[in-house]
């Protein structure tokens, strides 16, 4: 079989958008397929938060250099993807909290992120609708926030201007070595290589990757503008996101640009439909209501849900997936997924180390963290956390 | 006949031991919770509602307590805001007043899942769960609304909202009005017009000519519905009036000032201060939605005794379809025997019920929007109003979600209750299933809601 192109992308979420316009740039031909809309899984359900995340040095490297193609990029977005760099506001709630504030902050400094630790009255000079009694926060003003469907759509649409093909409405259903993808209605396509960026979906099309969906929920609220002016997480936030067997929830809440606050956070396992649950949505409620107070007399119009795809490592797999069998690198299929709930941010980063990869460039930060093989032959030995 | 029933039913508010308070970080204390158990609960207080209560009130023992929640403070439904029109309506208002109907006023949030009952809120927050032996839907219908250019200039305003405006005292005299739409709703809405000594320009249907011939031959099987046409064409047969004329545009500086309609062959534009507009109705059935009740053509299916596909769960009124009054009663007086236990009388009525069916489908033939309406549209004309939304940029969308997700349609706070509908008509989106909150709620009344759930299941 003639292969179409040099890159055929599965999935145009974000991820895949940003694959694409990436490799249509390095000069590599590129094909893009999706099954449904652009932008319609894990891109149109999460919050957009473009941050420096600490968990790891791993993710620190990967969200900083995206943090930075999106800045570089702010003043080419429309403004329908609602760029807004707001800053980000860790918020301590006592004084061991502070202490991890000013440890953040360090690991911001070396990694040269700026940001500002603050102390109880700034902190309400910034934020004063949260509760009172609070020690202080670390205030990272270089993180933004945007829409993520209209960029995910917007992404595309600069690719295929660059030249790349896109086909809507087949689902790919099967993913072969040798770069080839079936699809439900026993078409065939074939590039040198194949890309799956379908989120937490991947497993269907590799089996045996170490990928796991998580479920979230978010709830939105009417117009409020300059009720926060941060997206405000707190400090325990990644203590939660790490939790591998509990369900959690922690206080995260964004502001838009209409002035709507996105309400979140939770994180469960095993969870598989995509109903709205009552008990872990209304912990997350109480959980918000104890940091902003005044939230429960603004309205909310909507909840929804929607699933992370997650790695045991909190760190995405980018690059040639490995053979559920032999455990070693599929011949013509790689992986641009497993970014939990980072894909908004590190998208651009995945798509540099993707592209460079693939035409033979270094990319700019190492790429071995990132690379699929870490998780090889190593399946008995893992437990999702 | 009232059959004696032995079992006591407990009717006492059960309230919470939890204590209110401060919440603790990890939502120690859940908010105070109450369950009101009743044996009959409806949802609405239309002619509908008010059939069902009142029949079932008749034919069960005096100790059964029956709830019927609404969020107006009036009986009556949307149709009888006004007051009782006719001797039918105080008949069943008249009725409302035996003992053991208790009315409630406030929102009703969710279905509760797996029981006959609803989650309510008071107008003051104060959240319960209203439990019953039977649940019985009448949430009623709203305006469609079709966009065209200039439908959001202040001064143009739906039918069935202009007659509420009226009524809660809009002053109108001398104000030149011109109702043009479609369906049966402008009659009543012209003689409110006239009686607040508002003038009255001009009545636009935009039904073809041909449609309504054929819905005027079929009227005779409907003798009360054309009696009471009758009786607005008396009251009205000065007003100008025309067929198959639809409004294309309308027009001002900053406030309605004209209004340009159109026949097919000819345009002409008539200086106004008010337009009442609108295309027919569609039943609000998210309430239904949400309890997981079937739903077809956007009516909530029901069986020849209202029952919906839930058990113990029954639909009516326009809820099931648009039919009007008479409908409404009737089905109210089926599902209230039904829900009495009084099968073989409920079977004997819902005799009644296949005609008024007809009598749906002959309005929904009659009074569906004309391809005009559709096309008509310009693209800068907004489709979505909560946000602002012009129709040249969900044009290009291919369904709902992705016009939702790429520009936000129906992302507002009706969260898709007046573009959904229009979406539907202008390009065949079918939008989402509806989730909980059915209307914007403050984030305490929704955590109130949850906690009633989680503490019911």
């Amino acid at each position: 079989m003639r292969p179409v192109a040099d890159v055929l992308i599965v999935g145009a979420g974000i991820v895949g958008a940003a694959c694409a316009l990436e490799c249509v740039r390095a000069g590599l031909k590129t094909f893009v397929v999706e099954s449904h809309i652009v932008g319609g899984g894990a891109t149109g359900a999460g919050m957009g938060h473009l941050v420096v995340m600490d968990d790891s040095p791993a993710q620190i490297a990967l969200t900083q250099l995206s943090c930075a193609l999106w800045k570089k990029l702010q003043h080419e977005l429309p403004q329908s993807v609602e760029y807004e760099p707001c800053g980000t506001m860790w918020v301590a709630a006592d004084a061991e909290e502070m202490a991890e504030v000013e440890r953040k902050s360090r690991v911001y400094a070396q990694a040269g992120v700026a940001s500002e630790v603050v102390f109880g009255k700034t902190l309400y000079d910034y934020e004063p609708n949260l509760k009172p009694g609070l020690s202080g926060g670390l205030r990272v003003p270089g993180d933004a926030v945007i829409y993520p469907p209209t960029a995910a759509s917007w992404l595309l649409d600069r690719a295929i201007v660059h030249g790349s093909k896109f086909q809507k409405g087949q689902m790919v259903r099967e993913v072969q070595e040798g770069g080839i993808v079936v699809f439900g209605n026993g078409d065939r396509l074939c590039a040198r290589t194949v890309v799956v960026a379908t989120g937490a979906n991947a497993t269907v099309l590799v089996p045996g990757i170490a990928l796991k969906p998580r479920k979230g929920h978010l709830i939105i609220t009417d117009r409020y503008p300059g009720h926060i002016r941060h997206q405000l997480i707190e400090l325990g936030y990644l203590k939660n996101a790490h939790k591998s067997t509990q369900d959690s929830v922690a206080f995260n809440v964004q502001p838009r640009r209409t002035g709507q606050l996105l309400i979140g956070s939770s994180r469960q396992y095993g969870a598989v439909d995509s109903r709205v649950e009552e008990s872990i949505t209304a912990k997350m409620l109480e959980r918000a209501l104890w940091y902003l107070p005044h939230l429960k007399d603004l309205l909310c119009l909507r909840v929804w849900t929607g699933f992370r795809a997650a790695t045991p490592d909190k760190v995405p797999l980018i690059g040639p997936a490995p053979n559920p069998e032999t455990g070693k690198p599929m011949e013509g299929v790689w992986l641009a997924t497993g970014h939990e709930g980072l894909g908004i941010t590190t998208s651009l980063g995945t798509a540099r180390i993707l592209a460079d990869r693939l035409v033979g460039n270094v990319p700019s930060i190492p790429w071995e963290p990132y690379d699929p093989s870490r998780f090889a032959l190593k399946r008995e030995d893992i437990a999702i956390g | 006949m009232h059959r004696y029933h032995q079992r006591i039913v407990p009717t006492t508010i059960l309230h919470d031991r939890g204590k209110r308070g401060n919440v603790g970080r990890n939502g120690a204390s859940p908010m105070s919770r109450k369950t009101n158990r009743a044996d009959l609960v409806i949802v609405g207080s239309g002619p509908a509602a008010m059939a069902a209560a009142v029949t079932y009130s008749r034919h069960v023992d005096p100790s059964r307590r029956i709830l019927v929640l609404d969020e107006l403070t009036t009986l009556g439904g949307q149709i009888w805001r006004e007051g009782p029109t006719n001797r039918v309506a105080k008949y069943w208002m008249d009725g409302m007043t035996l003992p053991n109907i208790h009315r409630m006023k406030g929102q009703v949030l969710d279905v509760l899942a797996d029981r006959p009952g609803v989650v309510f809120q008071s107008p003051e927050g104060e959240t319960q769960n209203c439990l019953g032996d039977d649940l019985i839907l009448a949430t009623g219908a709203r305006e469609r609304w079709i966009p065209f250019p200039g439908w959001t200039l202040p001064g143009v305003v739906g039918m069935g909202g202009f007659q509420a405006m009226l009524k809660t005292g809009l002053a109108i005299d001398h104000k030149r009005v011109v109702i043009a739409g479609s369906g049966p709703l402008m009659y009543p809405v012209g003689r409110s017009v006239q009686k607040a000594n508002g003038q009255l320009l001009f009545l636009g249907e935009q039904a073809s000519i041909a449609k309504l011939v054929y819905f005027a031959a079929h009227l005779p099987a409907y003798p009360e519905k054309a009696f009471e046409a009758l009786g607005y064409f008396a009251k009205l047969w000065n007003v100008p009036t025309r067929l198959g004329t639809w409004v294309q545009k309308a027009g001002g500086d900053g406030r309605l000032e004209w209004v340009q309609l159109s026949n097919g062959k000819k345009s002409w534009r008539l200086d106004c201060d008010y337009l009442a507009t609108g295309c027919h109705l569609i039943p609000n059935i998210d309430l239904a939605r949400l309890a997981g009740c079937a739903i077809d053509k956007d009516r909530v299916q029901i069986d020849p005794l209202c029952q919906s596909s839930r058990p113990h769960l029954y639909a009516i009124g326009e809820c099931t379809g648009v039919g009007g009054a008479e409908r409404a009663i009737a089905q109210g007086i089926v599902a209230g025997l039904a829900a009495a236990r009084q099968t073989g009388l409920a079977q004997h009525h819902s005799a009644a019920l296949p005609r008024w069916e007809r009598f749906v489908q002959l309005l929904d033939a009659t009074f569906s929007p004309r391809s005009e309406l559709l096309t008509q549209i310009e693209e800068d004309t907004i489709v979505c109003r909560c946000e602002d939304i012009p129709h040249g940029r969900i044009k290009p969308m291919s369904c709902w979600r992705e016009a939702k997700l790429q520009t936000r349609l129906g992302m507002g706070p009706c969260q898709g209750k007046v573009c959904g509908p229009a979406a539907n008509a202008l390009y065949g989106f079918k939008p989402d299933i509806s989730r909980p909150p059915v209307s914007p709620l403050s984030i305490q009344s929704l955590l109130q809601l949850y906690q009633s759930e989680i503490n019911e299941s």
